[in-house]
Formats: C-alpha cells, sequence, structure tokens
C-alpha cells in the first residue's frame, strides 16, 4: 500500500528499477530467421504492473466518452464486430449508390512500438488529464 | 504519471532464457502492460478526429448525397478509409496520414496498403494508379478476419472457409475417441469456430449444409464424408437441445438467425452505434420473429409489477430510482406492469413530495422507459440462448432428456442410452428391414426375434440381470414385471417412484445396465461368446463400485444403503 502511494504522490526516483521487462520473442511462422519474424512480449515486473493496471482500470470507464464510436478495439462495451458491421455497410451503401468510391485499407508499420511519447503526453493533455512532466 | 512509467521502463531481452543488457525505452508502447492498448487507441484517435475534421470542412469530398456519419473505421491498428477516386482526396488523405505520421510515430505503409475501387470506371482506376502508390485489389478483401464484400459471398469465397474448418480434423484423433467425445468436440470447437463469423455473415445455404456434412461426418465416423447407414439418427433430430431429443449441437441456420439478430436488437437499444445509420436487413423469418419477440413490448407485464419487480433492466424501480419509488403511493405500487405503461398511468401514482432527487428520477425513468423488452428471456434484455431455444418452440419435448443427459454416467453410455430411447440401435429387426445380416433371434435368450425393447426388457436373460443387480441393492420392487414391454416407460416408472438420491443413484444404474447388457449381446453377436449371466452381473457390481468411486454420487448412496442389509 505505501509503495502505491508513494507512486501516487510521484516518488518515482527508483521506480525504474522496478519497471524493467523481459522480452521474449515469440515466433510468428514455423521457420522464423529474420528478427521482423518474431512478435516481441514483454514480461512486465509484477509490481509496474500492478500500477498499470491501477491506471488501467481507472481508465477504461472514461475510455467510451473519449473515444469516437468508429472505433471499437479494447473499450468496454464495445465490439470487434461494430467495426466490420460499419465497413460492410458503408460498403454495400456505397456501391449501391453507383458512384465511383473507393476502400482504402492501411496498414501500420510496428503499430505498436512507435508511439511518440512527446505526442501521446500532448493527447492526453488536451483531453485533460492533469499536466505532466515529461522526464 | 504515464510520463513516469513511461520514462522508467526499460528492458532486457530474453534470449534462449538468458537476460540481455538493459534497455532504456524512448517511444513505443510494451507489449504486454495492460495501459498500453488503452494509450494506443487515444493515440488512433486524433487520426481518426483529423479525418473527421477534414470530411466536415469538406477537404474531403462527401460519399454521398446523405451525409454519412463515419468515413473512417479504426480497430486498433485497422484502418479503413472511404474517399472519392478523386486526385485532391487521395492528396489530403495521405498528407493527413504523414502528418499524423510524423506527429505521432505511427507511419503508414503505403506499400502495404490496398485499395479496393467501388463502382470505378477505368478513369478512376487510371487517377488511383496514378496517385496511389499502393496496389489495387479486388473484393472480396479480408478485413478482421472476415471476408468484406459489396455483394453476396459466391460458393467459391466460402470455400476457405469450409476448408479450415475440414482442416480441423486430421489432427484429432479420431478413432480413438467414442462418439460422445466427438459431439463435444463438434459443439465445442467446430461450431465454436463459426460464431464468429455467423455473426457477421450470412452464408449461404449451400456453405451451411457443407459445414453440416463435415460436423456430421466427424461425429458418426471420424472423418469428412460419410454415408447414410453411419449415422444412427437423422441430422435434423441430433441438432435440436436436449430436451427436445438431440446432443444440443446447435443448428447452424437457427444459431447464426440467433446470433445475428443481435444486431437488431442493438439497433433498437443502442442508437448510438457507428452502423446504426444503415438498415439492418435480415431473412424476413428473422423480422417477423424479431417483432414478435419484441414490438409486443411487455409480453408477460401483467404478472410483474410495475415499482418492485425486476422487469427492467436488471433491477427494480425500487433499486434503480429509491427517491421516486418512496414518492409513490401505497395503491400505485400495486400497479403492474401492463396496466402502468397503459396511457403511460404510472406518472399518477407519484403523489409525494416533489424534490429534486425525485424529479430527477422521474426524467430518468421516462428515458428508461423508451426501453424495449425481449420477451423470452427472464431479464428483458436479448440474449442469444434466449433467442435460440426460442427458434424451437413448439417442438415436442423429448420426456427422457433429464435422465439421460444430467444422470451420473460416462457420457459414452449417456450416448448410447440416447440411441436406445430413439430405438435406432443396429438391433436384428433394424437389420432385417435394410436386409443386411442378422442373428435370426435374439442372441441372449434365442427366444424372441431382437428388438432394443425385447433386448433389454422382455428378454428372460435380461429380466434375470435386472432382477439380480436391483435385489442386491435392495430395490427388486422397481425390477421389471411381467407387463412391462418398453424400456422408456419401464424407467420413467421405475424412476419416479423414488426420489433424491436413490433416484439419482438407480437412474446411473439403469443407465450402466442397459450399456453392459449391450456390451454382452455385442460379445455374443460378434465374438461368438455364449450368454453368461453370472459374468454380466459380475461386470455391473465392478462397474458400480468404480463409477461411485468416480464421483456417482447416487450410486455410492444406494451401494451404503445396501451394505448392511448384505
Amino acid at each position: 500500500m505505501a509503495a502505491v502511494s508513494a507512486v501516487w504522490s510521484r516518488k518515482l526516483c527508483n521506480f525504474g528499477v522496478l519497471n524493467y521487462a523481459f522480452i521474449t520473442l515469440l515466433p510468428k511462422k514455423d521457420d522464423a530467421t529474420n528478427i521482423r519474424d518474431y512478435r516481441p512480449i514483454s514480461l512486465v515486473h509484477s509490481f509496474a504492473k500492478l500500477i498499470t493496471k491501477l491506471l488501467a482500470n481507472r481508465l477504461a470507464g472514461r475510455l467510451d466518452e473519449m473515444i469516437t464510436p468508429n472505433q471499437s478495439a479494447f473499450i468496454k462495451g464495445r465490439f470487434i464486430l461494430d467495426n466490420f458491421m460499419l465497413v460492410q455497410h458503408t460498403t454495400k451503401f456505397l456501391h449501391q449508390q453507383k458512384q465511383p468510391r473507393i476502400l482504402l485499407k492501411l496498414d501500420i508499420t510496428k503499430a505498436f512500438d512507435s508511439v511518440s511519447w512527446p505526442f501521446l503526453l500532448e493527447v492526453l493533455q488536451s483531453l485533460g488529464f492533469g499536466p505532466f512532466g515529461v522526464t | 504519471m504515464i510520463s513516469g512509467l513511461l520514462a522508467s521502463s526499460s528492458t532486457q531481452i530474453l534470449l534462449n532464457g538468458s537476460p540481455g543488457g538493459r534497455i532504456m525505452h524512448r517511444r513505443g508502447l510494451r507489449q504486454g502492460d495492460p495501459l498500453s492498448p488503452m494509450l494506443f487507441i487515444i493515440v488512433m484517435d486524433v487520426l481518426c478526429r483529423l479525418i473527421e475534421k477534414a470530411s466536415r470542412e469538406e477537404l474531403l469530398q462527401p460519399l454521398a448525397k446523405r451525409a454519412l456519419q463515419h468515413r473512417i473505421s479504426l480497430y486498433a491498428d485497422d484502418v479503413v478509409i472511404f474517399l472519392q477516386p478523386s486526385a485532391s482526396d487521395i492528396r489530403i488523405t495521405l498528407d493527413i496520414l504523414d502528418l499524423f505520421g510524423a506527429a505521432s510515430g505511427l507511419k503508414t505503409n503505403v506499400q502495404k496498403s490496398s485499395v479496393h475501387p467501388i463502382q470505378c470506371l477505368d478513369e478512376d482506376r487510371e487517377i488511383l494508379l496514378n496517385h496511389l502508390p499502393c496496389p489495387i485489389s479486388e473484393f472480396p478483401c479480408r478485413y478482421l478476419g472476415l471476408p468484406l464484400s459489396p455483394h453476396k459471398l459466391t460458393r467459391a469465397q466460402v470455400q476457405p472457409i469450409i476448408d479450415r474448418i475440414a482442416d480441423r480434423l486430421p489432427s484429432w484423433k479420431a478413432d480413438l475417441l467414442s462418439r460422445a467425445g466427438r459431439c463435444i468436440l463438434v459443439q465445442f470447437v467446430l461450431t465454436s469456430m463459426l460464431v464468429y463469423l455467423l455473426l457477421a455473415l450470412d452464408l449461404p445455404a449451400q456453405a451451411l449444409k457443407a459445414i453440416d456434412k463435415i460436423r456430421r461426418g466427424f461425429l458418426w465416423r471420424g472423418r469428412k464424408d460419410v454415408r447414410g447407414g453411419h449415422c444412427l439418427i437423422a441430422w435434423p433430430k441430433v441438432t435440436r437441445p436436449y430436451y427436445l431429443g438431440g446432443l444440443g449441437i446447435s443448428h447452424l441456420q437457427f444459431l447464426g438467425w440467433s446470433v445475428r439478430l443481435r444486431w437488431l436488437w442493438l439497433q433498437k437499444t443502442e442508437p448510438n452505434k457507428p452502423w446504426s445509420f444503415f438498415p439492418i436487413k435480415a431473412p424476413y423469418q428473422v423480422q417477423a420473429f424479431f417483432s414478435a419477440a419484441v414490438v409486443t413490448v411487455v409480453g408477460n407485464g401483467k404478472n410483474s409489477l410495475f415499482w418492485s419487480d425486476r422487469w427492467l433492466a436488471d433491477q427494480s424501480l425500487e433499486q434503480l430510482l429509491p427517491h421516486l419509488v418512496r414518492a409513490v403511493t401505497a395503491r400505485g405500487r400495486k400497479r403492474t406492469v401492463y396496466a402502468a405503461l397503459e396511457n403511460r398511468s404510472w406518472v399518477t401514482d407519484i403523489k409525494g413530495a416533489l424534490t429534486v432527487d425525485v424529479i430527477l428520477e422521474y426524467l430518468q425513468l421516462w428515458d428508461l422507459l423508451q426501453g424495449y423488452i425481449w420477451q423470452f428471456s427472464t431479464s428483458g434484455n436479448f440474449s442469444t440462448k434466449s433467442a435460440y431455444e426460442a427458434f424451437f418452440i413448439g417442438s415436442i419435448q423429448f420426456n427422457s432428456w433429464e435422465k439421460i443427459w444430467k444422470s451420473w454416467a460416462p457420457s459414452k453410455c449417456r450416448f448410447f442410452l440416447w440411441t436406445v430411447v430413439h430405438k435406432k440401435c443396429w438391433t436384428a429387426d433394424r437389420l432385417a428391414r435394410k436386409g443386411l445380416n442378422h442373428p435370426a433371434a435374439c442372441p441372449l435368450c434365442d427366444q424372441a426375434g431382437e428388438t432394443i425393447d425385447h433386448l433389454l426388457v422382455s428378454c428372460v436373460f435380461s429380466r434375470q440381470v435386472w432382477f439380480t443387480v436391483l435385489q442386491d441393492l435392495g430395490l427388486q420392487a422397481l425390477a421389471l414385471q411381467v407387463v412391462d414391454l418398453s424400456f422408456e416407460d419401464w424407467w420413467t416408472n421405475a424412476s419416479n417412484r423414488v426420489t433424491g438420491q436413490v433416484q439419482k443413484g438407480l437412474d446411473s444404474i439403469i443407465i450402466l445396465g442397459a450399456w453392459s447388457i449391450w456390451k454382452h449381446r455385442n460379445s455374443c453377436v460378434f465374438d461368438g461368446v455364449t450368454p453368461n449371466l453370472p459374468s454380466v452381473v459380475a461386470t455391473i457390481q465392478e462397474e458400480m463400485h468404480q463409477w461411485s468411486v468416480a464421483g456417482a454420487q447416487g450410486v455410492s448412496h444406494l451401494l451404503a444403503l445396501a451394505a448392511p442389509a448384505s
């Protein structure tokens, strides 16, 4: 408990000691030779995981209000097929309109690993999360 | 807080079990951290808003005369954008993506993206070729693991789905599994694989038929293809719930309808879903079923009390709106849901002091009452299970289902009893009807022709077995009488004459007895064994002890009762 409240009051001086993770590489295919054929999974320290889980639980309740309805991943009460229904019905609808339209399917490279922190913090701040001292 | 977490994170790469050097993070989110996905979608939301802003300010031309609410759909990193095939629109979209990529670090890999033209002419394709560096591909494309197309899926397009199911079979050692075991695999693996698919797509009847063929073949023979003779019981009967005489394997058409009914339900109850703008098409049977289930808003409202019963959502109004309910008169509290909703007479029940809380809750209730009620479930909320079962309303109940499927017995024995009660075992009478080789008379008594009821009930040999077994347990009163001719009737009568643990034990023992007699009959027919009464009884008694050790409480109870007597 004391440890949790210390984190809360931002005494993060030595948090780095606990907040480390091991990465194991899970092969994506049978004969994985290139580093791209592996999916990295972090094994996070249990205390750091506790803290992030605490934050995640707090965030989960508010996500529904913050995120536009056409994004349904990781939000309670939304469902993957909501997206599929949206795309499928839009496609059918546009097809019936008999006007030329295109569907552009994007591929984002290494999505998870390349989020820029300053950008994330700025977005969070504009969403009304308290000020962050960027360390 | 979050920045602290991010900045202090470090990683060691675990290679072949030993950690490497520590790497401090400068960017990226960690896989396996509960917070990461949420931060990620918050970042992705920016892209969504950029595109929508561009669309609102008419930088991107509208998609249709009726403004569509959403032109972009995101599921984590799966992004789909709809555009007009004009040079400027494509330019702007690519610029937005570049801008977003530069700011957030999430670069779009345009080469790996794909574009799918809808109703495009040759000159439109020309524009695409010149302005978009990504390949043009045709429908159907895969989105979120499902085939996506503006047209009905053709047979060839569905084939991969069927193949994927068929591919599962060879890895299962089907020959080593009993039919009961395969039944579980069919229901919980083969059928479950389809649920996601059925939710989104209305598969053509042909495809369902092909899948049924695989399921049927695997259940009865353990392989993909099977001839009619291997299937003891007709497939339509197998795909019924237990209580209607089936094996509880889902009926694909009904399953598909009932899971897709959810869309109709959500469209009414949650109007802010992203797709709710579009009319949901459903086959007319489903549409009719849905209106029957929902429009009669309070189907059983005459039996429940408006203020105190849980008829709305899963809470009573008393729990939901305590202040308001306190302001309701004593007479008003007796109002049924039906009466209260008629002419909104519930409004007149509120007589107490109108505090702010009361008024707030009053307004809340108005909102709540716009809800819909699903007739077939007790909570009034839609559930697929209740919808699925409702498709079978009007079917004939199968009387013995509880005795077979709720009794303690190994599932292979229960499966056998299920075929017995449907009278579909390969006894001499049925073999003769098909013109197959068959024993001339009952192999156990050699006195009468063999039918399943004769074998288990009226055969002298079996009577002796039942009597000895039941006598040992002090239940000889329940043993077969001369008048008993049908196995199912005898079982029902005997079972109804006792209660509680004794009944449970008796049901298990009757299953065991029938199974053992059948085994003995088979070894007589196929291995040339001569019928031997003591050996059958001994097998039954030994099995009985083993069942009781394995957890058959009813059997243990009977054995304990019988022990002091013997």
